[in-house]
């Protein structure tokens, strides 16, 4: 092994790996479409008659 | 490992901490907080999956249309014609099909404000009832501005008010309608009652500077387009300065300045006399004397021999011509049409008056300043703005803000808070018209009901429940609501009260077809005015004058500025100069010479003492010495429409008729347009193709059986879908675009990507200037046999359906756009933003939930709107019988008002598709590169003999 690694304690290589795999997973993963439902109130109208429903 | 395992730290404890790590990290990122609202309760009477059909009305200035809104889970999604409609014959128009987006549009008024905060109803409507029944000094009164009032009931509603409110005084103003014609009508029929014009029997069609073909009168480009076809088809001249879409469908057009349209029509007149046409009684020979077309055609360059052809082509279409004057020419221009008519014998055959009902009483821009000059005196103590926008729409602005200072209490009531709505101290925000109630006689006899088709979606009120709300309080005992009023006037009036029928059976089933017919009485037969005449025939002038003409009409897109905020509308271009986002003044390649202009120069249109400023566009077929532009544009609200173009209307003094005696001046300045299509000519290459009647009884045209190939042809055993456009009944209007926008919910770029090309409309209208005429031609995904774009995908993302659609595979896309560089005709479109993502609430209501939302980095096209087909298998499934032909329509070929789309299966040997694969005006559009894409059939023209190709 290198001295490299000799010097590299067991705290410093997870917080290294765990660096590595945060800059990974929020840089490669592309953003998902914020497609989250409307907040905007859906209300059926009343007294409208549909067409095809027999009067 | 052996450095860790001194450490103590075993491989199980490191892979633990790995997935701790990996978790941790995952869990850093910034979550989705979109609200997960459970849909415990099922909206009643809706099937989650299903789509809802509600019938209703489209109002727009003085025009109705019947449509049909498609609805699903409650949201309105989609809007086609009513098919039960007796004048909409199941197509809408343009504007009632993108004006679903402002339904959703961000920028709507959620709730009211008093004093610029926002406030509850209670004390809104409290507010409005103290300011219009306020104890006012003596001559003082109230005034309410609207815009045209055409439903009866609203209209005795308003008369009501009007009796209720000592002092309220109702001017209804349309800034982009003209008075000229009405003002002709009553003085040559003693009625302002428009007639219907019959295109569907005028065998000789006539323009004067009117563009019938508009996408907002689909009736009539139905009538229009069932004549180009066939060997009984129509002959059209148009007469016109700028170049209209029935002036780029005529056989024969004309450039021509508007001052002298009246005098054409008079000399007209002369010649169909000379040639024994009689004239209507009273109207005496001597009075046309000054009007001769050999003059006219000389001093404006038109070729006389063409004009004595056009004489011929009326004399002996006599019961089957038609002439129409527009509505920017003056009344003189007007009256001469009609005596042509009466010349004719339209009357009856190829236009209708007899059901036409009495128009809606419209103030002038001068009644409209004599009012506004009153209110800037004291005369109204208090003002009511509904549907009229004086604040951006009437030329005189000074005047304007002199009357609102005048005018102590001030309430808007309206959609979206626009110009008019800023110096008002209450904003009430009404109603969408897809959220309203309302009712309708476009002719008598046809009554058209207006019907929510979703609950008020904000915290909004119908325009015409404010004052109902107003006149109750007034009046104790009114109905508690204007739904109620409009049913108690039905009860009482439209009810034939049959025992066999109840009221509520009878009025369920007209909201169910959004449409009544009964009978009515016909109006008495129509006799020209000789005096009216004579003094049209005096002040016609056909002297030559100095300066520029200029004509500005509502925009074919964003209208009067009504529509400006869509961005639908803005992207859409203008159909002949193609220029989205804006408008421009349209000038003749000989005047941009002169005056040293290139697209985009900026030029100083100045009439009288205004002046505006902006870019120039130059189109072929203009008349020399006359600009065209578009109204509608320069709005100072609205996101989408704040600073997009250029506001025309300071110019228009006397309403929309044309201006003479303008400057148009270079400024040296330029600006760089978005236009959507940048190449205008065809290149030698025959991708459009024109028949003249004569040589469309020849062989066929497609070359295509004869093309030697190397690979075996595909094989599609089942089903095989296709479209045909026929480009003979095309007409340029866009509406296939736009109805394709919004089933596939295709996104909005905005002007900086039209710029790079990056426009996603799936479907477009290619416009080409070909040998002196303008031709169409729609432009979609062809769906080839042998498809180019799919042998480069690499990864296989665009493939083939075993039914003959190209189709795309989004989540396999890696965005390579191979596919669109391969394609021969550019139709593929590519994501190069998260446009959906940027989607504000609640405009993402607006999307069809049966179409993917597509993300950045994915190529898209058009499908032949794959979900109407599985729809229609699904439908036919579950009735337990086969498709069949008819069953599915896409959204481009239910919006197209001319016909001119087709779709189908051409394994069907019967089906319409078959037939237009059959027809000998069927090619390919470069179809010498073997890949067999759909068809097109050539357009025929029907030139005088002599006189065309």
């Amino acid at each position: 092994m290198p001295a490299t690694a000799e010097a590299l304690s067991r705290r410093g290589l997870i917080k290294a790996l765990a660096a590595g795999l945060a800059v990974l997973t929020s840089g490669l993963m592309p953003s998902l479409p914020r497609l989250a439902r409307s907040k905007a109130r859906v209300r059926p109208p009343e007294g409208s008659v549909k067409r095809g429903v027999t009067p | 490992m052996s450095e860790l395992k001194d450490n103590h730290l075993s491989r199980r404890r490191f892979l633990g901490l790995m997935g701790a790590t990996a978790a941790l990290a995952s869990g850093c990122s910034k979550p989705d907080r979109g609200a997960v609202v459970s849909d415990s309760k099922r909206p009643a009477g809706s099937v989650p999956g299903i789509s809802d059909f509600y019938a209703t009305t489209f109002q727009q200035c003085l025009d109705t249309h019947g449509v049909l809104v498609r609805t699903r889970e409650g949201r309105p999604i989609h809007i086609e014609g009513n098919d039960l409609h007796p004048l909409s014959r199941g197509k809408a128009p343009l504007s009632a099909m993108a004006d679903i987006l402002r339904l959703y549009d961000p920028d709507r008024l959620a709730k009211p404000y008093m004093d610029g905060k926002p406030a509850g109803w209670e004390g809104c409507l409290e507010g409005l009832f103290n300011a219009v029944t306020a104890e006012k000094p003596k001559g003082k009164g109230v005034l309410l501005l609207t815009g045209a009032l055409v439903s009866p009931t609203a209209r005795a509603l308003v008369s009501d008010l009007a009796a209720a409110v000592p002092g309220l005084k109702h001017a209804a103003w349309e800034p982009s309608l003209s008075e000229t014609e009405t003002s002709a009508l009553k003085a040559c029929y003693g009625s302002g009652r428009r007639p219907r014009l019959l295109l569907e029997e005028a065998k000789v069609l006539v323009t004067l500077e009117a563009d019938l073909l508009s996408p907002d009168k689909p009736e009539q480009v139905a009538g229009f387009a069932s004549r180009r076809t066939g060997r009984d088809m129509s002959r059209v001249y148009s007469v016109e300065a700028g170049v209209s879409l029935t002036g780029a469908k005529a056989d024969h057009r004309f450039p021509w300045k508007p001052s002298s349209a009246a005098s054409l029509a008079f000399a007209l007149c002369r010649a169909l006399s000379a040639k024994g046409v009689p004239l209507p009684p009273g109207v005496s020979a001597s009075w046309l004397k000054p009007f001769d077309l050999d003059d006219l055609a000389r001093t404006r360059s038109a070729d006389p021999r063409l004009l004595q052809k056009l004489v011929e082509d009326l004399r002996s279409s006599r019961g089957s011509a038609l002439v129409v004057a527009g509505p920017s020419l003056h009344s003189e221009a007007h009256a001469a049409a009609f005596l042509l008519n009466a010349m004719l014998g339209a009357e009856g055959r190829t236009l209708d008056a007899s059901l036409s009902p009495e128009p809606e009483p419209l103030e002038s821009n001068a009644y409209l300043s004599k009012i506004l000059a009153s209110a800037a005196s004291g005369a109204f103590e208090a003002a009511v703005f509904w549907g009229a926008d004086p604040a951006y729409a009437f030329p005189d602005q000074d005047l304007w803000h002199a009357a609102v200072s005048g005018i102590r209490a001030k309430a808007f009531i309206g959609t979206h808070a626009d110009e008019t709505a800023q110096p008002c101290r209450l904003i009430l925000p009404a109603n969408h018209w897809l959220e309203s109630w309302n009712d309708f006689e476009p002719l008598k006899g046809v009554l058209s009901l207006q019907q929510p088709a979703i609950g008020p979606i904000f915290d909004t009120l119908q325009g015409e429940d404010i004052l109902q709300g107003v006149l109750s309080r007034l009046k104790p005992g009114q109905p508690a609501s204007y739904k109620e009023r409009l049913m108690a006037r039905w009860q009482r009036e439209v009810y034939p009260g049959s025992a066999l029928t109840s009221f509520a059976r009878f009025w369920n089933a007209s909201l169910h077809d959004g449409v009544l017919s009964r009978p009515a009485s016909a109006n008495p037969p129509r006799r020209l005015d000789p005096k009216a005449v004579a003094a049209a025939a005096k002040q016609a002038d056909s002297a030559i004058r100095e300066g520029f003409e200029v004509i500005l009409s509502p925009s074919p897109t964003v209208a009067d500025g009504r529509y400006a905020n869509n961005g639908w509308l803005q992207e859409l271009p203008h159909p002949m100069t193609k220029l989205s986002w804006g408008n421009a003044a349209a000038v003749s390649p000989g005047d941009a010479r002169e005056l040293g202009l290139r697209d985009g120069s900026l030029v100083a249109l100045s009439v009288r003492d205004r002046k505006v400023v902006l870019p120039a566009v130059i189109v072929p077929g203009q008349a020399q010495g006359t600009v065209s532009s578009c109204l509608g544009y320069g709005r100072k609200t609205g996101t989408v429409a704040r600073g997009v173009g250029v506001n025309l209307y300071p110019l228009l003094f006397d309403g929309p008729v044309f201006m003479d005696r303008a400057g148009v001046q270079a400024t040296g300045g330029s600006a760089v347009l978005p236009f959507i299509q940048r190449h205008h000519k065809l290149e030698g290459r025959n991708a459009v193709r024109t028949l003249t009647l004569q040589q469309a009884s020849g062989g066929p045209l497609s070359t295509l059986p004869h093309l030697s190939r190397l690979m075996p042809d595909q094989r599609f055993p089942g089903h095989k879908w296709a479209m045909a456009v026929d480009l003979g009944r095309c007409v340029g209007c866009q509406s296939c675009t736009l109805a394709c926008q919004s089933e596939n919910n295709v996104p909005v770029v905005g002007p900086e990507r039209v710029l790079k090309g990056r426009e996603m409309h799936w479907m477009r209208v290619d416009r080409y200037y070909e040998a002196g005429r303008v031709l169409f031609e729609p432009m979609l995904c062809q769906h080839c046999d042998d498809a180019p774009c799919e042998t480069v995908c690499p990864v296989s993302a665009t493939n083939h359906s075993p039914e003959g659609l190209n189709q795309m595979a989004y989540n396999r896309c890696v965005g390579t756009r191979y596919c669109s560089n391969n394609c021969p005709y550019k139709v593929r479109r590519f994501n190069f933003f998260e446009y959906a993502g940027h989607t504000k609430e609640p405009l993402d209501l607006a999307f069809n939930p049966e179409v993917t939302v597509r993300p950045r980095g994915v190529m898209e096209k058009c499908t032949f709107c794959v979900q109407r087909i599985d729809e229609a298998k699904a439908q036919a499934r579950s009735q337990g019988r086969k498709l069949k032909d008819g069953d599915i329509v896409p959204a481009c070929a239910a919006a197209c008002p001319a016909g001119a789309i087709v779709f189908g299966d051409v394994n069907d040997p019967k089906s319409r598709i078959s037939q237009a694969f059959r027809d000998p005006r069927g090619f390919r559009v470069l179809e010498e590169l073997g890949i067999k894409p759909s068809t097109y059939l050539a357009e025929v023209t029907n030139p005088a003999e002599g006189h065309g190709a």
